[in-house]
């Protein structure tokens, strides 16, 4: 597997600080690249415009990396690794609201990128309190918070759409590259609903303070 | 951010309370259906919506009214644009067998 990916970063001439590779079943493989990002916040700032290839914290080293999932270990020289690789998106910049899925008006799909990328509004995506503002501290804590539980999960990840709005937080997975089925993807929408109300959950007790700093900052 | 485009209060009746939150919105107009998901997902109220069901009853149980001091209260279930300058604040209130509260 290591060999594979060594032999495809040559081709290509990519040669980002590899972490470390795990197979998953079904041939499929999660990269971890390693970045010299240090803030969280920036870091689910920027994931707006990584797509596929989102910072997210590594589940056992506890530092900000990339995260590559590889679907079909077979395609790992075509040049839609690559791309992925660079953590293209084409033109968009951030998760397009290509269309609401459903009623709720909490579900978006984005088609411009590939994968194709489902998201989930945190919050309301029209209606904000007035008094909305987060302190830098409280802010940090809620995306190092996120990025963990990011980070423990395959193919999820965690984005904010507005630059230092924690209202405009969203959870994002990828729908596959070759098109899922329509029951497969109302699974994943009705998963990531849940998981989205969790995270609101989550910042929500973080921005009470309930937690001792310290545990947060160490 | 959420362009300021417009401010109101919100609130719902819930559980024998009244919660209220002032909030802004990112547009002029909107209609009802979507202002009451909007509200019921930020209050966390209600029930988890499947998303891909077609529209059920449990879903018309609120009402939503729009109130503006004086004037009273107006009912804007079904409405297709209500143009948020026009009231200074959204309620929901639970629909009964009774039918609306205008009528309790």
């Amino acid at each position: 597997m290591q060999a594979a990916l060594d032999q495809v970063l040559a081709q290509t001439g990519i040669a980002p600080a590899l972490l470390s590779v795990d197979q998953r079943p079904a041939g499929t493989a999660v990269v971890w690249l390693l970045t010299d990002l240090t803030d969280p916040v920036e870091a689910i700032a920027r994931n707006a415009a990584c797509g596929s290839t989102p910072f997210v914290v590594h589940p056992d080293t506890g530092k900000l990396v990339r995260r590559l999932t590889v679907d079909a270990v077979e395609r790992w020289n075509t040049d839609l690794l690559v791309s992925r690789m660079r953590g293209d998106r084409g033109e968009a910049a951030t998760p397009a609201l290509v269309g609401s899925i459903g009623r709720s008006g909490r579900l978006a799909m984005d088609t411009s990128g590939v994968p194709p990328l489902l998201t989930a509004a945190l919050f309301p995506r029209d209606l904000r309190p007035v008094q909305s503002a987060v302190d830098p501290d409280r802010m940090r804590r809620i995306a190092w918070v996120l990025l963990s539980v990011s980070g423990g999960t395959d193919d999820r990840f965690h984005f904010m759409r507005e630059p230092g709005d924690v209202f405009s937080i969203e959870r994002a997975v990828a729908v596959g590259h070759s098109g899922s089925s329509e029951k497969q993807i109302r699974m994943k929408a009705r998963a990531l609903i849940a998981e989205a109300d969790e995270d609101r959950h989550l910042i929500e007790l973080l921005q009470h303070d309930r937690y001792p700093a310290a545990v947060w900052d160490a | 951010m959420v362009a300021n485009v417009c401010q109101c209060e919100i609130q719902i009746e819930h559980n024998g309370q009244l919660r209220k939150e002032k909030v802004k919105t990112s547009s002029n107009t909107v209609n009802a259906t979507t202002l009451r998901q909007q509200m019921l997902h930020f209050f966390k109220v209600g029930s988890p919506i499947d998303d891909f069901e077609v529209e059920s009853d449990e879903d018309e149980s609120w009402t939503l009214l729009g109130l503006n001091g004086d004037r009273g209260s107006v009912e804007l279930d079904g409405a297709n644009v209500i143009n948020l300058n026009d009231y200074s604040t959204f309620r929901l209130t639970p629909r009964t067998a009774g039918g609306s509260p205008e009528a309790r």
